[in-house]
């Protein structure tokens, strides 16, 4: 993806030519609805929110300063509107210490599903408290570029750092039996 | 568990496609926003308060005529009096103004 066609589609949209924002989203469109699935975990919801973060982004396409690049600038208007969908509606998830629980029930069965192991373990990232979720989120998202999920985010990247520790050490010793190695 | 295992997990996921409808989709929302008319400013709910703030700043400005003849003397009383009542006024309607919107949102608030 290229900075310059992003940067020639901006200034042709705001030069009035409304279509050349097509080309943005056709650029983005997959990166944006992967984010927002991340933090729903539901295909059609996540299509809404990456439908709004684009509509939020012709809005406010202006207000983009060019001392970063239009990527991180999307990524944090995105991160900050799916971080507030999710806060007004929460995904359908069981609260973190109940979904735990049953899962550890669960994975003291002999045999569990690989996949659906690791299904659980995505499903319980949703359940940290918000500023875990979202340093793991973005980490992930951005292969694990602490650079770009501190940009996403908005925070320093020490930030970040400590809260991706955080969030692993819960994970580690809410889902101990879970995580076991086979 | 090792970190490792966490990041193979939360990094190896795999990516879902958006929908083939999803650019026309995101493009007509943007179309319709670009030729939507811009709001009108919403004069009927906003003149009883310009109306309002307009009173309050002739008969602010009433006071101070009045004050600017208290204040040919070197009389500190009277000017005290003119002043007072005139802080006394501000903070009246500023108070006013508060109840007034926390009311109004605590309305919308409960619409919503």
């Amino acid at each position: 993806m290229s900075a310059e066609e992003d940067t020639a589609d901006v200034a042709r949209v705001l030069a009035g030519e409304v279509s050349a924002f097509e080309a943005i989203v056709r650029r983005w469109q997959s990166p944006l609805v992967n984010l927002a699935y991340r933090y729903c975990r539901d295909r059609a919801r996540a299509e809404d929110m990456a439908q709004e973060a684009f509509l939020r982004a012709y809005r406010s396409l202006a207000s983009w300063r060019k001392e970063a690049a239009f990527s991180t600038w999307l990524f944090a208007l995105a991160t900050n509107l799916y971080r507030s969908e999710i806060r007004r509606l929460p995904p359908l998830t069981s609260p973190f210490e109940e979904g735990v629980a049953a899962l550890d029930r669960r994975a003291t069965a002999p045999i569990i599903d690989e996949e659906r192991r690791d299904r659980v373990i995505r499903n319980a990232v949703l359940a940290l408290p918000a500023k875990y979720r979202d340093a793991l989120t973005l980490f992930y998202f951005h292969g694990m570029d602490i650079a770009r999920s501190a940009a996403s985010l908005g925070v320093p990247e020490g930030t970040v750092k400590a809260r991706l520790s955080r969030g692993r050490d819960i994970l580690r010793s809410k889902l101990p039996s879970l995580l076991r190695n086979p | 568990m090792k970190p490792e295992e966490i990041d193979r997990v939360l990094a190896g996921e795999s990516e879902i496609v958006p929908s083939s409808g999803f650019v026309t989709s995101v493009m007509a929302t943007v179309m319709a926003e670009a030729t939507a008319p811009p709001l009108p400013f919403p004069w009927k709910r906003a003149w009883p308060l310009v109306a309002g703030f307009a009173a309050l700043i002739l008969w602010l400005a009433f006071l101070q005529s009045r004050s600017s003849v208290a204040n040919d003397g070197t009389d500190l009383y009277a000017w005290f009096q003119v002043i007072v009542p005139m802080a006394t006024a501000w903070v009246a309607a500023a108070l006013l103004m508060t109840v007034a919107i926390t009311v109004w949102s605590l309305v919308r608030s409960v619409r919503l």
